[in-house]
């Protein structure tokens, strides 16, 4: 894909979709980092330095849940802010997606 | 070296260094985890990848001979 001043709008719209999944999946990964730890902590509670990584991960899985919902709406239904008109009924839903 | 897993400093954790002692018959015996190196830990994306985060429990089905059976 051609990058700069040359780009067309279709190049463009495919760009954002990707950094889009880029960062949705990355989200993914560190929650499921997060669930590990959670799993290991209920059983090792003072593993300080599990907590120390479990902490830093949930902060690292806020601030870009933050940083996605900024740009590309709510990540859920329940427990995230919207502007109007009401954000959550935008596409795509993952079976609008072309496979990337 | 490298390419064996057995000389990876953090696939060793998967051998546990601690024998259990005095084991009754027909008890059943789980070795207990513990993270020696938080370095070892896998980064998100790798664990995503691998479905654990943990190196000692990244064992792919087919890996091992003993526990497969048509891999």
């Amino acid at each position: 894909m051609e990058m700069g001043p040359n780009m067309n709008t279709h190049d463009m719209w495919m760009h954002a979709d990707m950094n889009r999944e880029r960062l949705l999946k990355e989200i993914m990964a560190v929650d499921f980092t997060i669930v590990e730890l959670n799993l290991y902590l209920d059983t090792h509670p003072g593993d300080r330095n599990a907590l120390m990584l479990y902490n830093s991960n949930v902060q690292r899985s806020r601030m870009l849940r933050q940083r996605y919902e900024s740009m590309y709406g709510p990540l859920n239904a329940l427990m995230s802010t919207s502007s109007y008109p009401w954000q959550w009924i935008e596409g795509p839903w993952p079976w609008e997606k072309e496979a990337l | 070296m490298t390419c064996n897993p057995i000389y990876n400093r953090c696939m060793m954790q998967f051998y546990n260094p601690a024998p259990i002692l005095n084991a009754r018959l027909a008890h059943a015996y789980v070795p207990f985890q513990y993270i020696h190196d938080v370095n070892c830990i896998y980064p998100p994306m790798k664990g995503l990848q691998q479905g654990t985060i943990f190196p000692e429990l990244d064992r792919p089905y087919g890996a091992d001979p003993e526990y497969t059976i048509d891999a």
